[in-house]
């Protein structure tokens, strides 16, 4: 609009007086203007440990937190009262150095590791620490999406600084799940949240871990710095900067041209394929706690029929999907608990790939062809893999539609249960309550993660909560999984397979089956 | 000075009009920012809890009425995934996407104005149209597909430059080295369009009564089309510069998440996935803003080159 | 014809043609479903089953190829006839009714202006939902206020035109002249514009696209096609070249035909050519 104006003012001038040094000096303002924003030079580079986080981080409040790449930055920062162990998934002391629990099972006595101290000065951690950190995410006014992992607690107590006993308000033998360090699990400081603020707090948080939050920059990194003073020594790296990218392929170049010393979040097969094939980083792999699951709305018809539900699990080649799009980089699911929990049983009814028993059945449950949209989220692999499965369906006269949302739109519209399908999986520790409760029990209808609205194994739930000793829970445990997967309200696609990679400056490091890493055990080597 | 009191006020309504639009556009987006902070496991108690203390729970007309009394003061809201002020995270970012524009538009105009002229003046030769086949496959490839491209050249077979358009501490020169693909990738594709409108240019004025006349007394060709055309060229070359600015801000989004460099532009991509009402708004205003006032300096700029314009 | 002289102008009709035959005729010269997965056969190189090999879904990209022609032709003629007809209509308004009409329109284009282009598509998209249609609504949107822009100042030369004054001096009424009159006068510089955003819609398409904005996979669109083979380009570079260079050619050929046709329609537009950004 204006460039006419400009054209026809031009035009009509003849001669003109143009002052070239005028112009030269509006070029230079400019790139005075440019020039401004430079950061300013870093002096001499004390060991520093760049970590690539696949997307930014929002929030790191424990008891708000969500999201692989917060949990993994949370992880640096927070302890909980025990952890597991990174290799082998044990319960292991971390704040608590023991424990005692009560002869039915109701009261769980911890007694804390003294002369902790909680990050920039904000003094001793004691007991009512951990009081106060349950109690938060238990207070409805904190809104919380963990209270539901802590709702058997009846009382905390608080004898000593050192001491804080839990009562439940009946047995729970998976309790210390619930108290170990990811999620409801890290404790917060009472004094460092009255003073920071509930909200501030989120992306100040104060910690004992063995590193401290220094900044975040969004969309580009966040940085932390050693705890000379963690009580089981000074980590051995000065400083540790998550860097936010989104790439897998940026980030690979950047990983073997040395510009980041790991690489979180491994999730492309070509990408792993060719890591690995370079030689010039080391490929860490390990099998996941989670299945990644489609999930089949029952409440919406015809997937009510469970021969419908059956037949679609007939007509998804599975292993195609594993030997052809990911190249092996995932395993094969026969249920939705991966061989990780020690719950696990594989006996379990099967669908196998079979396109001809798919048309028998939709034509058994009389329905010919409809159409159904497959929801998921626009994040890789899950945008990817329904591609496949669309195609599969397509072969048995299922009209599938693909429906990618935003992470944002994607949440709601699985919460709300309206979404005849979706993409599910529960990451986090091998506590079987934990995908279990969230997916399949009434209690989690949505907004819960129970989309399937499934409601069959009620009886059960119960009948878990109340097993003792290691053999009767393997056997409720096994009843649940052989009868949620013979009405197939979800369809494990596959058992989740992590993998990350470091340069061969990096040593010590541990892959843990949570996805999240931590920094901690990690030095840098001279290059 | 009326003229610039005129400019001014003509620019402030243009701000409140932007500010207007921003608004709205953003409402538009489906989606709910509660849900996405508080995650999966949010109770409905919790979102309405949140979506209160947003203000999400009151009339559009409400929200709106609110949204322009605290944006006279600057004050355009927190974003709700991060609760800093949004201006402040944006206008953090500023310098990030501020160097990218510049640097590309510094390469751009200093390619693209000098191959305006010279096929300008050499209209119809083999140089001419050489140049202006280049120029429009230049305007024809999608800027991301020329990053991509670039990166697997010059950072992964090559190793001259780094893959990630931005580096993490480092000196002027670790900067500068990381600028150089995103800005040189940015620069050469709008330098494809400014060689373009630049040829146009110098081709009308060299088509005016003046320069003829020029011609027909003798005046040297070369001193006909550097000195005389040029001159009479600079203003709608301006014009040009400033019609490209905002072209430049659009590839730079693409730019940025291509090469995993963080400014306004990859910002305002995050927050409209993540339903981040008021960093979309300001992030969205920040960089029309940026395109109102380029325009207007260089509307400035025009007085400058031509005093008739500013007497008038 | 005098357009014929104009070699490319001759260049962008043919290719223009020959991808609406493609497009018209992708169902019969496609070889190969371009939504059938094969994940027996992903990535494979370029084979005579496969003349430019499979994507990671091992779906023929060549048939993705030809079938994209069709979306990338739809959102371009689509793009073109909303913002066109859009445009045109606000344009036309301002510029021939004048006063607080034009004074109002003018500012609400200005204001739109400021934004890029671009950042508006995508912003209109996020509040849509990404689909065929809403890239199509948001990239025309967008638009807009550039044809309008164009329109009014065409509007603006053609008004004091003798002709239009004795039409007005024999009282033809004020619409009658509008469309016997401005619009045909006016419509050659408009087509020139409305063809330059046809061919920034097919580059905004496929910027959406690789956001994971754009049209919905598993859709076989050209900017689809590069976000696909984006992850296996040092691997199976084919992939996201060959979706490329079809967007180059076709943005190619529209931007030919808007020389062509800027330099032969319209004498007066030839000398200002600067103007049709």
């Amino acid at each position: 609009m204006d460039g006419i104006n400009r054209k026809e003012r031009a035009g009509r001038i003849e001669r003109s007086g143009v002052n070239r040094r005028q112009f030269g000096t509006l070029l230079a303002a400019g790139a005075l203007v440019a020039g401004s924003g430079w950061p300013l030079p870093a002096s001499a580079a004390p060991p520093v440990l760049r970590v690539r986080i696949g997307s930014d981080i929002g929030n790191l409040d424990p008891a708000r937190i969500f999201q692989i790449e917060n949990q993994t930055v949370a992880t640096q920062i927070f302890n909980g009262l025990v952890k597991y162990d990174e290799a082998s998934n044990a319960i292991v002391p971390d704040l608590a150095t023991g424990w005692d629990i009560s002869g039915d099972g109701t009261v769980y006595s911890f007694a804390l590791r003294s002369g902790v101290t909680w990050h920039k000065g904000f003094g001793p951690f004691t007991s009512d620490d951990v009081k106060f950190s349950f109690e938060r995410v238990l207070d409805p006014q904190t809104g919380s999406s963990y209270s539901g992992q802590l709702a058997s607690i009846k009382s905390i107590e608080t004898p000593s600084p050192d001491t804080v006993v839990i009562t439940l308000k009946e047995p729970n033998s998976g309790f210390l799940h619930k108290v170990s360090a990811f999620n409801q699990g890290w404790i917060v400081s009472r004094k460092a949240l009255g003073e920071i603020g509930d909200k501030a707090f989120a992306l100040n948080p104060i910690g004992t871990g063995p590193f401290v939050f220094q900044n975040w920059a969004p969309g580009r990194e966040v940085k932390l710095s050693a705890n000379k003073d963690y009580f089981a020594g000074a980590p051995k790296v000065e400083e540790v900067q998550f860097r936010v990218i989104k790439d897998e392929t940026a980030a690979a170049i950047a990983l073997e041209n040395g510009e980041i010393d790991i690489f979180f979040g491994l999730q492309q097969p070509e990408v792993i394929q060719r890591l690995k094939g370079g030689g010039l980083v080391t490929v860490h792999d390990r099998d996941a706690n989670h299945t990644i699951n489609l999930v089949l709305n029952t409440s919406i018809k015809p997937l009510g029929d469970v021969r419908v539900r059956q037949a679609i699990y007939h007509a998804i080649n599975r292993k195609a999907l594993i030997d052809g799009f990911f190249k092996g980089t995932k395993s094969e699911a026969s249920g939705f608990l991966t061989s990780s929990f020690q719950e696990f049983t594989d006996q379990v009814p099967l669908f196998p790939y079979d396109p001809a028993k798919a048309k028998a059945l939709l034509k058994e449950a009389g329905v010919g062809s409809f159409t159904l949209d497959l929801v998921a989220p626009g994040a890789n692999p899950y945008d990817k893999i329904v591609v496949p499965i669309a195609s599969d369906l397509a072969a048995v006269g299922i009209d599938a539609k693909i429906k990618v949302l935003e992470r944002g739109a994607y949440l709601q519209a699985r919460n709300k249960g309206t979404v005849p399908t979706c993409i599910t999986g529960v990451v986090g520790a091998p506590d079987p309550d934990s995908p279990i409760l969230s997916l399949f029990a009434k209690s989690s209808f949505p907004p819960g993660l129970n989309t399937a609205h499934y409601e069959g194994i009620e009886d059960l739930i119960a009948a878990a909560r109340n097993a003792q000793g290691d053999a009767a829970r393997k056997e409720v445990y096994g009843k649940i999984q052989a009868k949620v997967m013979g009405d197939v309200p979800v369809i494990p696609l596959y058992a989740d397979h992590l993998y990350i990679a470091h340069t061969k400056k990096v040593s010590g490091f541990v892959q843990n089956s949570l996805f999240t890493m931590s920094a901690y055990p990690v030095s840098l080597l001279e290059a | 000075m009326d003229r610039l009191l005129r400019q001014l006020s003509q620019l402030a309504i243009t701000v409140f009009g932007i500010v207007t639009v921003t608004f709205f556009l953003v409402r538009m987006i489906p989606g709910d920012p509660a849900q996405y902070m508080l995650g999966d496991y949010a109770t409905e108690e919790a979102l309405a809890t949140l979506r209160a203390q947003l203000g999400l729970d009151q009339p559009v007309y409400v929200q709106y009425g609110l949204y322009v009394l605290r944006a006279v003061t600057g004050d355009f809201g927190s974003s709700v995934v991060t609760g800093r002020p949004a201006l402040e995270e944006i206008l953090f970012s500023l310098p990030d996407s501020a160097i990218l524009a510049f640097a590309g538009l510094a390469v751009a105009v200093a390619i693209g104005i000098p191959l305006g002229i010279l096929t300008a003046e050499r209209q119809g030769s083999w140089s001419d149209m050489l140049i202006m086949i280049v120029a429009l496959f230049g305007i024809s490839f999608p800027v991301f597909w020329l990053g991509l491209a670039s990166v697997l050249l010059f950072s992964q077979e090559l190793k001259w430059f780094p893959a990630l358009g931005a580096s993490s501490g480092g000196g002027f020169l670790t900067h500068l080295h990381h600028l150089v693909l995103p800005a040189g990738v940015l620069g050469i594709s709008v330098a494809a369009y400014i060689t373009r409108l630049t040829r146009s240019a110098m081709l009308e004025v060299l088509g005016q009564d003046c320069i003829r006349v020029a011609r027909a007394m003798g005046v040297p060709e070369r001193r006909v089309v550097w000195r005389l055309a040029l001159k009479n060229a600079l203003v709608p070359i301006l014009a040009i510069v400033g019609v490209t600015f905002a072209w430049s801000l659009g590839s730079a989004i693409l730019i940025e998440v291509v090469f995993s460099r963080p400014g306004i532009g990859s910002m305002i991509l995050k927050a409209v996935s993540a339903r981040d009402y008021q960093l979309v708004q300001a992030g969205v205003l920040v960089l029309a803003v940026a395109v109102v006032l380029v325009n207007s300096l260089l509307d400035l700029a025009y007085g400058l080159v031509d005093p008739r314009l500013s007497t008038r | 014809m005098r357009y014929f002289r104009h070699p490319g102008f001759l260049i962008g009709v043919i290719l223009l043609t020959l991808l609406l035959i493609v497009a018209v005729a992708a169902p019969w010269i496609a070889p190969m479903s371009p939504l059938e997965t094969d994940l027996a056969n992903t990535l494979a190189p370029p084979s005579a089953a496969h003349l430019l090999g499979t994507d990671q879904f091992g779906r023929d990209v060549l048939s993705r190829l030809i079938w994209g022609t069709r979306i990338s032709l739809q959102v371009a003629v689509a793009v073109m006839a909303l913002s066109l007809s859009l445009g045109m209509v606000i344009g036309a308004v301002a510029g021939f009714f004048g006063g607080w009409v034009e004074r109002v329109t003018v500012s609400v284009i200005d204001i739109l202006l400021a934004f890029p282009g671009f950042l508006l598509a995508l912003a209109l998209v996020a509040a849509r939902g990404s689909s065929l249609e809403s890239v199509i609504i948001a990239v025309a949107l967008a638009f807009t206020p550039r044809v309008a822009a164009v329109m009014r100042a065409v509007v603006l030369t053609i008004k004091p035109r003798t002709y239009v004054e004795a039409s007005r001096a024999i009282g033809m009424g004020t619409m009658r002249l509008l469309f016997l009159h401005v619009v045909p006068n006016s419509l050659p510089p408009v087509i020139v514009v409305a063809t330059v955003s046809a061919a920034t819609a097919i580059l905004a398409e496929a910027g959406l696209s690789f956001l994971g904005l754009g049209v919905q996979p598993p859709a076989p669109t050209w900017g689809n096609v590069i976000a696909d083979g984006q992850s296996f380009l040092a691997s199976n570079p084919l992939i996201s070249l060959s979706a490329g260079i079809c967007i180059a050619v076709m943005v190619v050929a529209l931007n030919l035909l808007g020389d062509g046709l800027r330099d032969t329609l319209d004498p007066q537009m030839r000398r200002s050519s600067g103007r049709v950004l």
